[in-house]
C-alpha cells in the first residue's frame, strides 16, 4: 500500500510539472516524459496483484489533466505494466542498456494507444518512435531519480532502513 | 503467475470498454472537479516563476532596440488613426443600416480575462487550462479569444478553472468563412499551432492573405470573429473535390498566456443574420 502511494505521488509530482510546464520541455510532437519511465520502474519492482493498483490509480489521476479519450491513459499504463511483468518472467533486465531498450519498446506500445486513441495516428512516423526512442534514452536518468527520491522517502519519511 | 496476468487483463478490458461507453459517471463529477481545482492552484503556483521571468526579460532585458521600435511604432500610430477614422464611420453606417434592416445587436456578453496556468499532458493535443471557471460564470462551449483573434472554445469547467480547446487541436472544428468572397468552409487543427481550411470546392477563388472569420453556423462562435489568413492554397490531388488551405491563426496559439472568454447564457445564433 505504501508503494503504491509513493508511486502514485511521484505520478502526480511528474504530472503536475509536465502540465505546468511542459511546454518548455517540448520540441515538435515529443515531450520530456517522466510518467512511462515511472510505470517501468515499477513495474521492475512490484508484482502483481498490488502493482497494479497503482498504475491504474495513476492512469485515472493522469486522465485528469488531459482531454484525451477516456480510459487510453489506464489502458496504456496498465498494458505497460503487464508487459514488464510477462518480460521479467523471461528474460533478467539488469543491466542499463536493458533497461533503456525496455523501456523503449513499451514506450512504443503506449504511444500507439495514445495515438490511435486520441484520432492521430499520423503522428506515429516520425514523432511516436522520436518519443519512444527519448524515453528510452532518458530511462536511466529517470531510474536513478526514482531510486534516490524512494529511498528518501523510504528512509527520511518512514523511518526505514 | 500467468493465472494472475490473465485475470489482470480480463479486468482491465472490461474496466477500460465500460469507460470508454459510459464516460466520467455523474458521481464523480464532484471528485473530480475538485481534484482539477487543487491541481490548477499547484499548477498555477510552479507556471508562476516562468511567466514572472518571461514578464522581466520582455520589460527590462529586452528593451535594447527600444529607440529604433519607437520611431516606426510612431508612424504606425499615424497610420492607425487614419484607420480608425475610416472604421469610426463604417460602424456608424452599419449601424445605421441594422437598425433599418431590424437587426438588433444580441451577442450581449460579458468578457473576463483569465490567464493560462497549464497544457495537456499529452504534447500532441492543444488543449490549455485557465484560472477561471464556473465560480465566474463559465460554461463548456463558451469562446475564447486572445489578442487579435478566435483562440478556441471552453470544453470542461471546474469551479476555478476551465479547460480550453485550442483552433489548433485535432478535434477543433470552427465554421468559417473567406472574408473576401464569402467562401464557407470549416476551420481544422493541424497541431502545431497551425489550422487549415476545409471543403472549399476547387472552383472558389482563394488567394494567400486572404483573412478567414467565422460564419456564425456553428451556433458557438459569433459572426464575424477573426481566424486567421490564408497562408499557403494547392489544388491537391486531381481526385479530391476541395483544395488545400493552410492558415495562420491571428493568435500564437503555442505561445498563449492570457486568454479573454465570452461568457453569454445562451448559444450565439448568428445564422439568422
Amino acid at each position: 500500500m505504501k508503494k503504491a502511494l509513493v508511486v502514485i505521488f511521484f505520478g502526480y509530482v511528474l504530472l503536475l510539472i509536465e502540465t505546468a510546464l511542459g511546454f518548455q520541455f517540448q520540441l515538435g510532437q515529443i515531450r520530456l516524459d517522466g510518467l512511462v519511465p515511472l510505470v517501468a520502474w515499477y513495474g521492475l519492482q512490484y508484482p502483481l496483484p498490488g502493482g497494479i493498483l497503482a498504475v491504474l490509480g495513476l492512469g485515472i489521476l493522469s486522465e485528469q489533466m488531459s482531454a484525451m479519450p477516456v480510459g487510453l491513459y489506464v489502458l496504456a499504463y496498465a498494458g505497460e505494466y503487464l508487459m514488464i511483468r510477462y518480460i521479467l518472467n523471461h528474460i533478467v533486465c539488469a543491466a542499463a542498456w536493458q533497461q533503456m531498450m525496455l523501456v523503449s519498446f513499451l514506450s512504443i506500445e503506449v504511444v500507439v494507444v495514445f495515438l490511435i486513441g486520441s484520432g492521430a495516428a499520423e503522428l506515429l512516423w516520425p514523432w511516436g518512435f522520436a518519443q519512444a526512442m527519448l524515453n528510452g534514452v532518458l530511462a536511466s536518468f529517470w531510474f536513478f531519480v526514482f531510486n534516490k527520491a524512494n529511498s528518501f522517502i523510504s528512509v527520511r519519511v518512514c523511518g526505514l532502513e | 503467475m500467468t493465472v494472475l496476468l490473465v485475470l489482470a487483463v480480463v479486468g482491465l478490458l472490461i474496466f477500460v470498454v465500460v469507460g470508454l461507453r459510459l464516460g466520467s459517471p455523474a458521481a464523480v463529477s464532484p471528485v473530480k472537479y475538485f481534484f482539477v481545482d487543487l491541481t490548477g492552484y499547484l499548477q498555477k503556483g510552479l507556471s508562476g516563476p516562468s511567466i514572472w521571468g518571461k514578464k522581466l526579460w520582455r520589460s527590462y532585458l529586452a528593451l535594447q532596440d527600444v529607440e529604433l521600435e519607437n520611431r516606426v511604432l510612431r508612424q504606425d500610430v499615424v497610420q492607425l488613426q487614419k484607420e480608425i477614422g475610416r472604421y469610426r464611420e463604417a460602424l456608424i453606417a452599419n449601424a445605421r443600416y441594422k437598425k433599418l434592416l431590424g437587426i438588433k445587436e444580441n451577442v450581449g456578453a460579458t468578457v473576463i480575462t483569465a490567464n493560462v496556468v497549464g497544457v495537456d499532458l499529452a504534447p500532441w493535443l492543444a488543449t490549455i487550462t485557465v484560472d477561471q471557471g464556473r465560480k465566474d460564470g463559465i460554461k463548456p462551449g463558451m469562446v475564447v479569444m486572445s489578442g487579435a483573434g478566435v483562440a478556441g472554445q471552453t470544453m470542461e469547467t471546474s469551479l476555478h478553472f476551465s479547460k480550453v480547446l485550442l483552433l489548433s487541436d485535432y478535434n477543433s472544428a470552427v465554421a468559417a468563412v473567406i472574408q473576401r468572397n464569402r467562401a464557407r468552409g470549416i476551420i481544422k487543427g493541424a497541431g502545431e499551432g497551425r489550422c487549415y481550411l476545409a471543403y472549399v470546392e476547387k472552383v472558389v477563388d482563394v488567394e494567400v492573405g486572404d483573412r478567414i472569420i467565422t460564419s456564425g453556423t456553428d451556433r458557438i462562435f459569433p459572426k464575424g470573429l477573426l481566424i486567421g489568413k490564408v497562408s499557403s492554397v494547392t489544388e491537391g490531388p486531381i481526385s479530391d473535390l476541395f483544395q488545400e488551405i493552410t492558415v495562420t491563426p491571428a493568435v500564437d496559439l503555442k505561445r498563449v498566456e492570457e486568454v479573454v472568454v465570452f461568457v453569454t447564457n445562451q448559444p450565439f445564433v448568428e445564422s439568422r443574420h
